[in-house]
C-alpha cells in the first residue's frame, strides 16, 4: 500500500483504537498492524510524539505474565482530536470517492 | 542484530534526553522484542520490523522536537529564524559595544579638551604671573585693583608691569565672565523654550525637533558658562596667591 496513505491516516487509527479500551503497546502495535501493513518502528515513536501532546496518558499495570505493561489511556483533548481526525477523513474520503466517480469508469 | 546490540545503538541515539524517558522507551522496545519472540519471531526478525535506524531514531527524537536530520520540512525556516535571531543579537552586541567605545572616546577628547582649555588658562596666568612677579608678591586679597598698586614698589618700571599684569587679568575676567552670563542666559532661554516646546509638542504640534535642538543649545550653554565660570574662579585664586 501507498506509504503516503499509512502516514497520514496513521494517527486517526492509533487515537481511534484506544477510545474504546486502554490497550498496552504492544498489543496497540498489533492491531494497527492487523489493519494496514506498518512498521512496528513507525508506531512506536508516534504513540510518544502524541504522549508528549497530552493526547495520551501512560500507566503502568503489572502482568502475570512478565514485566509491567504500560498502559495507554485517551484524554479528553485526545478524544476530541480523535472526532477530528475522522471528521477530517470522512470529507477527504468522499471527495475522493466523488473525485474517482467522476473521472473514473466512463 | 541481537536485541542487546539494538537497545545499545538505540540508547546511544536518545543519549540527550531525559534518563526517565530513555528508560520508557527502551523498556517498551525491549518488551516489544519479547513478546514477538515468544509468538515465535525470532530477535533478528523483530527488529528487522523497526524499520532503518537512522529513521526510528529521527521518529523517536521528533515527539521532542528535537532538530535531527531525517526530519526535514519546516527545519529550514526554522534554521532561518535562528540565523536572524543570531544576527539580531549579533547587530545589538555590536551596537553596544561600538556605543561604548564611542562614549569612550568622547569622553577622552573631552578630557583632553578640558586639559587643553586648562592648560591655556595655567600659560596665561603663568604669563601674567611671571609680570607680576617680576615686582615682588605685592598683591592681596581678591585682586583688588588700588589696593595692588598701592602696596607694589613705587619704581615706574615695577608699577607698569604690575599694571599691565593685573589688566590683563581684569581683561580676562571681563571677557570670561562676559561669555558665562551669556551662555547662561542662552541656558535659561533654551530651557524656557524646551518647556514651550515640550507642552506644544503635547499638544499635537510637530516641533519634536526644535524641542531636541533647544534642549542641546541648553546644555552646551550651561556647561560653557560652567566652564568660563570657573575659568574666572581660578583667576582670582591665583590672583590672591600671587
Amino acid at each position: 500500500m501507498n506509504p503516503q496513505f499509512k502516514k497520514g491516516v496513521l494517527e486517526l487509527l492509533v487515537l481511534e483504537a484506544v477510545s474504546k479500551r486502554d490497550m498496552y503497546g504492544y498489543e496497540l502495535v498489533e492491531e494497527i498492524s492487523r489493519a494496514i501493513d506498518v512498521k512496528e518502528g513507525t508506531i512506536y515513536p508516534l504513540l510518544k510524539r502524541l504522549t508528549n501532546e497530552r493526547y495520551f496518558e501512560t500507566y503502568l499495570r503489572e502482568s502475570t505474565e512478565g514485566p509491567p505493561r504500560k498502559y495507554y489511556h485517551l484524554t479528553a483533548s485526545g478524544v476530541l482530536r480523535a472526532e477530528e481526525l475522522r471528521r477530517e477523513w470522512m470529507e477527504f474520503q468522499q471527495a475522493v470517492s466523488k473525485f474517482l466517480e467522476e473521472h473514473g469508469d466512463d | 542484530m541481537t536485541k542487546t546490540k539494538f537497545l545499545t545503538l538505540l540508547q546511544e541515539r536518545i543519549c540527550m534526553l531525559d534518563d526517565a524517558e530513555q528508560k520508557d522507551i527502551l523498556d517498551e522496545y525491549a518488551q516489544h522484542i519479547d513478546m514477538q519472540v515468544e509468538s515465535g519471531m525470532t530477535e533478528a526478525e523483530a527488529i528487522e520490523d523497526f524499520g532503518p535506524m537512522d529513521e526510528l531514531a529521527a521518529e523517536i527524537l521528533s515527539a521532542y522536537h528535537v532538530k535531527s536530520v531525517a526530519v526535514s520540512a519546516s527545519s529550514d525556516l526554522e534554521d532561518m529564524a535562528e540565523s536572524g535571531k543570531d544576527m539580531a543579537s549579533a547587530a545589538v552586541s555590536a551596537t553596544k559595544r561600538g556605543c561604548s567605545k564611542l562614549s569612550r572616546i568622547l569622553s577622552g577628547a573631552y578630557g583632553k579638551l578640558l586639559a587643553w582649555l586648562r592648560g591655556v588658562k595655567d600659560a596665561v596666568s603663568k604669563f601674567a604671573r611671571g609680570l607680576g612677579g617680576a615686582t615682588g608678591k605685592a598683591a592681596k586679597g581678591s585682586g583688588k585693583f588700588l589696593a595692588s598698586l598701592k602696596d607694589g614698589s613705587l619704581s615706574f618700571g615695577g608699577f607698569c608691569v604690575r599694571a599691565c599684569s593685573v589688566l590683563l587679568r581684569w581683561i580676562w575676567n571681563v571677557c570670561v565672565a562676559c561669555l558665562a552670563a551669556v551662555s547662561f542666559i542662552v541656558a535659561l532661554c533654551s530651557v524656557f523654550g524646551v518647556g514651550l516646546c515640550i507642552i506644544l509638542v503635547a499638544q499635537g504640534y510637530p516641533f519634536g525637533g526644535v524641542t531636541v535642538g533647544l534642549l542641546g543649545a541648553a546644555l552646551f550653554a550651561g556647561s560653557l558658562g560652567f566652564l568660563m565660570a570657573k575659568g574666572i574662579r581660578v583667576k582670582k585664586a591665583e590672583g590672591g596667591r600671587a
